[in-house]
């Protein structure tokens, strides 16, 4: 299937991670309004299209205005730094002392990387429905990838049916006086939101969603169990000796390693046994190759930037550190990379009209 | 209801913004209060601030104390301290609490002075209002959430002077504990090494605690009454750590042997300090003390300088210096006495070791000036500053050298004030923002075009 108003769900997988990335490591305003452009071309190239996005656009205007409100919040409780706006009377309970220009900045930045990661992951979600996503989940959680779907499911369709019921019971003149009264609601609700959870994972499971282990002997399961629960049990030891006896540090890697490694064979012998059906298959066309190797370029660019020159993305306001950004064009180019989605989209039909 | 309800809030305002206004009125002009920090090396600083609020808080005292302190505020509930004067975890680059490995965590912790002890800071200090006369103290070093190391005794009239006088020129005044109530009996206290046994250039720490003295030397090195200390011997040292005080001595020897593994042992420096060039002597002003209260009158004194090597050891005591030491000429006949008293170590070590033992000096030895005096007390490091700027910004004198084994680098080479080198970054900038709006425009408008135009299905 080839579709032409949205890219495959590897490609905005790739994308997430490369407009994700500069998000969660710089606190540098320069790079993160970038980063907001260009995912906010991608946004209004998308358009609304479905239920899910306008949800998302309601999100992110509530994120703004949240970002506008912690602004003074820092700004007038953090009385630290040297660029003094103006003085309130020290008596003031927990705004009185000193405004500061540095805490109205770290105020600024420290809402914009929040509303910069809410906007890549608002363009992730309006581009990628779950039904795709859940395609892409490896074999071997083919299980816990139709409970998720049904869960995702549940909620909306709990709050459609608790709306329908309520109205039928009106018709026959119920009406809620205590909480006695709220008994025949919740029961016809319980009993409908399983049954169509119920009918949903059966239809998914008749379309191919998912897929079918092929049976083996107890001993390979044994093993495939055992390695899983050692392996969590390895990971788990050795990320908190790491921290507990830091002097141990090559029996912590040994156990973090072997954890892994356990983890990783028991999840690729299980997957190994899944056969699973495709019903239409994505093909890559020339848009999707293009998005891919952009945000790949991307990723590359940002982590080169991030361990060789860290001082490049390093931005922190409050003294002894200067509070001038920096700005290194070349970082900035691959910041422009994450637009590319946003000029290749074909416009869709509007799917809410 | 509800209106009355409005208007008894503004009432409560109006009474509690009265009375602040009320509190901010009444303040006096010289309210001082001392900060002592003591940083990880055991090296140590004190200020004094002058402020006019009846009261600030600890962290605005430790901002106008001139020290370089980086507090991390992102936490939302008051300021953590991550670094002073460069000693501490580089926040942001890393972890405020960069050195909390589980149970044991080295960081800042916060004192207050209260009925002549530390005591640790049950709140933050952004937190913490302090008053005037209050003292304050700021230590690095191991410890958990309810306990720290505790910054070194010293009382508030030995940080801010017992006169309220301002002078113009920065002062330093030698820290030292001496609590005159309690020296009716000798001092008393502990030292031990944390390994006896070393192989050739491993460390180990030092550590003890003495009560009740007027002046503690570990080798001749006037240091801390209580505090640790690294050493990498490179070959089997005696540490001797002397206490005196009015009523008495207290001396304690503690051996560490470095099992030799060359056939020749060198004779090389024990303390991890004397690698230290020795520091010039800065005046020759200092005088002998007459009382229990040192002087000098440097605008700058070094932590860890030899200031008298009177007790450096044992064996290696030459008789021209030790005859020009006033007060300190009873000290190595108490350490030897020490040594005597406890013959244990002494005995077992040199029974035990094959190798000759050799006893370094502790430090080498300072040249005397002509017609100078060593001064009896050890001098550490202190640096009072009675600022005659109201508050604010509390520049300090001259910078104290050495008493930061290189610290001085991380904090001031930041360059806060604004570059030209930034315009061509920032005009980059504006280009690609200006290209990501026009592209946001274009795909807007290309959204727009194609909903209306397409026929609807």
């Amino acid at each position: 299937m080839q579709s032409d108003d949205t890219f495959h769900p590897v490609v905005w997988t790739t994308w997430l991670a490369a407009a994700a990335l500069p998000a969660l490591t710089t606190r540098n305003p320069l790079y993160l309004i970038l980063v907001l452009l260009a995912a906010a071309v991608d946004f209004s190239a998308l358009g609304r299209r479905s239920p899910v996005a306008r949800s998302w656009r309601a999100l992110v205007r509530l994120g703004a205005l949240v970002w506008l409100i912690t602004i003074p919040f820092t700004a007038l409780t953090a009385h630290y730094g040297t660029l003094v706006l103006f003085w309130l009377p020290a008596a003031w309970p927990v705004i009185g002392g000193p405004i500061t220009g540095e805490a109205l900045i770290y105020g600024i930045v420290s809402g914009l990387s929040l509303m910069t990661l809410l906007l890549v992951f608002a363009v992730f979600n309006v581009a990628v429905d779950q039904a795709r996503l859940l395609r892409m989940a490896p074999g071997f959680v083919y299980q816990a990838g139709i409970v998720s779907a049904i869960a995702v499911a549940f909620v909306p369709q709990m709050v459609a049916s608790w709306q329908e019921i309520r109205e039928v019971q009106q018709v026959r003149g119920h009406r809620v006086r205590s909480i006695r009264d709220l008994l025949p609601l919740i029961m016809p609700l319980l009993v409908t939101a399983l049954e169509r959870a119920m009918q949903l994972a059966e239809s998914m499971e008749a379309r191919g969603f998912g897929g079918h282990a092929s049976p083996t002997d107890a001993t390979v399961q044994a093993a495939d169990q055992l390695a899983l629960l050692g392996g969590l049990a390895a990971l788990g030891v050795g990320a908190a000796g790491s921290g507990f006896w830091p002097q141990q540090q090559l029996l912590n890697a040994l156990l973090v390693g072997a954890g892994a490694l356990a983890l990783i064979w028991s999840f690729w012998d299980q997957g190994r046994r899944v056969k699973r059906s495709r019903y239409r298959r994505w093909a890559w066309g020339r848009s999707d190759r293009v998005v891919m190797a952009a945000s790949l370029v991307a990723v590359l660019i940002w982590v080169i930037a991030w361990l060789g020159h860290g001082e490049w993305l390093f931005f922190y306001p409050y003294p002894p550190y200067s509070p001038w950004p920096a700005f290194q064009p070349v970082a900035g180019l691959a910041i422009m990379l994450l637009a590319i989605p946003g000029l290749l989209l074909r416009p869709a039909k509007e799917a809410l009209r | 209801m509800t209106m009355r309800r409005i208007a008894f809030l503004i009432g409560i305002l109006v009474i509690v913004t009265a009375l602040g206004m009320a509190s901010a009125t009444a303040q006096a002009p010289g309210n001082r209060a001392g900060l002592v920090v003591r940083y990880g090396d055991g090296s140590h600083d004190a200020r004094c601030v002058t402020f006019s609020e009846a009261s600030i808080t600890g962290e605005e005292l430790l901002r106008r104390s001139g020290l370089n302190a980086v507090i991390d505020t992102s936490s939302g509930q008051g300021g953590v301290v991550c670094s002073i004067n460069g000693s501490g975890c580089a926040f942001p680059q890393e972890s405020c609490f960069c050195q909390c490995f589980g149970a044991q965590c080295e960081y800042w912790a916060y004192y207050h002075w209260s009925n002549g002890q530390w005591e640790y800071s049950s709140v933050g200090a952004s937190l913490y209002d302090v008053a005037n006369g209050a003292l304050e103290g700021w230590s690095w070093g191991p410890g958990n959430f309810s306990t720290g190391t505790e910054p070194p005794l010293v009382s508030f009239d030995q940080v801010c002077g017992a006169t309220a006088t301002p002078t113009s020129t920065a002062t330093a005044t030698a820290i030292w504990t001496a609590p005159a109530s309690q020296q009716s009996s000798p001092p008393d206290g502990t030292f031990e090494a944390d390994q006896n046994m070393l192989n050739p250039g491993s460390c180990t720490v030092l550590r003890w605690a003495i009560f009740n003295a007027t002046q503690v030397t570990l080798n001749g090195t006037g240091v801390l009454a209580q505090d640790r200390k690294e050493v990498c011997p490179a070959t089997t040292q005696r540490y001797t750590l002397s206490a005196t005080n009015p009523a008495g001595t207290f001396t304690r020897e503690v051996a560490v042997n470095v099992t030799a593994s060359a056939a020749t042992p060198t004779v090389t420096a024990a303390m991890a300090a004397s690698t230290r060039p020795p520091q010039p002597v800065q005046s020759p002003t200092q005088r002998p003390a007459q009382d229990s209260t040192p002087q000098a009158d440097t605008t700058a004194l070094v932590a860890n300088t030899p200031a008298l090597a009177g007790t450096a050891s044992l064996l290696g005591m030459a008789p021209a210096q030790a005859t020009l030491t006033s007060q300190a000429t009873t000290n190595p006949a108490a350490a030897l006495a020490g040594a005597i008293a406890a013959p244990d170590t002494l005995a077992g070590l040199l029974a035990s070791q094959p190798t000759p033992v050799v006893i370094a000096t502790a430090e080498p030895r300072r040249q005397l000036d002509t017609g100078g005096y060593p001064t009896p007390t050890p001098i550490l490091l202190a640096q009072v500053v009675l600022g005659q700027q109201e508050e604010g910004a509390m520049s300090t004198g001259p910078r104290v050298e050495g008493s930061r084994d290189g610290a001085a680098t991380a904090a001031g080479s930041y360059d806060r004030t604004f570059r030209p080198g930034l315009l061509m970054g920032y005009a980059a900038f504006l280009i690609m923002a200006a290209i990501l709006l026009l592209a946001g425009a274009w795909a807007v408008r290309r959204r727009q075009a194609a909903s209306t135009t397409e026929p609807r299905k």
